[in-house]
């Protein structure tokens, strides 16, 4: 029974270490992606636009809030507020990615320029690469963590708030 | 029944309790994470406004002359920088040249060459060959014109459509040669020659070298932030520089 009990401590424990490693990993990939994207905002519309996949106004709107929405879920997962949410929306951002990347793809391109503004140029398999694991971490955070995220901001909150004292 | 009745008073007290609590709870939460949102939206809109480029003292010094158009002394100038391959950049060219005709003397248009890629390239040689026979201004005029389909439109028309992209533009530049009158002999074998492409590179590595990191509109030297800007925004930008001076243009109907 004790053993098992150690087997079941060390597992939460493994999962918790995991789950602030997903979450600083990909909320730090969203943040870096945000800044460059930011001060560049019209080259970034110019850039989603040259997908041909939206509609003009669309396409306008998509490049004028992705960076606002990667720099928010960003800040949000390094510092772990609403965790779940945040990865349902890290899914939807990199799924939209890769749809834009099969494209590119598709029209034989192999580079994805801009990806992360002008820091630097990701081939295009790179960048699906970094997509695709993204998804499987944000995937692992909704599914497997729960709520035991470590040095996250919702823990502490719980933990100072979240008991009723009668 | 009264004893029915105080456990049930007592449920309602605890649930009242619960739910001022969960109330109480979620405002802290809300309020907490609605500072920490507003700091980064206030990082993020720091990191914005960085991106708002100004000409450096550089673009004094270019050696590729630029094209002017309007008085020498007119209190506005605005610096363009377009690349023809990005429909916000024609738009914003577009909405540079209503804004001189609207504000007639009071604004200086200089158009420099930027061109990102190729094809580009080759529009901005068009302009210059267009330009050697004494017509830059009206072929510039009739690229951005969209009542017949902007170079952009056309572009964008090719791309869809998996055509030849370059025979395309190609055509659109000899067409409107022909329709502003040029000698077309002349301006094809420009651009067969690539006699303009040194100049048109020279020109987008000192605008480069002068600070201007992308395609862009620059309004006495500061940048118009064009996206998703319309031309209500862009007459209101022109108008605030000229009332720094004094020269209200008036309010726009």
């Amino acid at each position: 029974m004790q053993m098992v009990g150690t087997e079941n401590n060390n597992r939460v424990t493994l999962v918790r270490y995991l789950g602030l490693l997903i979450r600083l990993v990909t909320g730090g990939v969203f943040i870096v992606s945000s800044m460059s994207k930011l001060p560049m905002q019209s080259r970034f519309v110019e850039v989603v636009q040259s997908f041909h996949l939206l509609p003009y106004p669309l396409t306008v709107a998509y490049g004028l809030v992705l960076p606002w929405v990667e720099l928010l879920v960003g800040c949000y997962l390094v510092l772990g507020i609403l965790v779940k949410p945040g990865a349902i929306i890290t899914i939807l951002m990199c799924i939209s990615f890769l749809i834009a990347n099969i494209s590119s793809v598709i029209r034989g391109e192999y580079y994805c320029p801009d990806c992360f503004g002008e820091l630097f140029a990701l081939s295009v398999t790179q960048a699906m690469t970094i997509d695709i694991l993204i998804i499987i971490g944000a995937a692992v955070l909704l599914f497997v963590t729960k709520k035991i995220e470590l040095l996250s901001f919702d823990s502490w909150f719980r933990g100072k708030y979240g008991s009723r004292k009668s | 029944m009264t004893n029915n009745k105080i456990p049930a008073a007592e449920d309602d007290r605890n649930l009242l309790d619960t739910l001022k609590y969960n109330l109480l709870r979620n405002k802290r939460y809300i309020l907490y994470v609605g500072l920490i949102t507003l700091l980064i939206l206030l990082g993020g809109g720091i990191l914005w406004s960085s991106g708002t480029q100004r000409l450096s003292a550089n673009a004094v010094n270019m050696t590729v002359e630029p094209w002017y158009r309007g008085p020498e002394d007119a209190p506005v100038t605005i610096d363009l920088f377009p690349d023809f391959k990005c429909g916000i950049c024609v738009e914003t060219e577009r909405m540079a040249v209503q804004a001189a005709d609207d504000f007639k003397g009071k604004i200086r248009l200089v158009y420099h060459h930027y061109p990102d890629t190729r094809l580009s390239e080759m529009i901005a040689e068009a302009l210059e060959a267009a330009g050697e026979q004494g017509k830059f201004w009206e072929m510039h005029d009739r690229l951005i014109d969209n009542t017949r389909g902007d170079i952009y439109q056309v572009i964008q028309a090719a791309e869809s459509l998996g055509l030849s992209v370059e025979e395309f533009t190609i055509s659109k530049l000899v067409t409107e040669a022909e329709n502003i009158g040029l000698n077309v002999t002349q301006f094809t074998e420009c651009l067969v020659s690539g006699r303009f492409k040194e100049k048109v590179r020279t020109a987008k590595q000192e605008a480069v070298s002068a600070g201007v990191k992308h395609a862009s509109v620059f309004i006495n030297g500061k940048e118009f932030r064009s996206i998703s800007a319309t031309y209500e925004d862009f007459y209101a930008a022109v108008n605030k520089e000229l009332k720094k001076i004094g020269a209200d243009g008036g309010d726009r109907e």
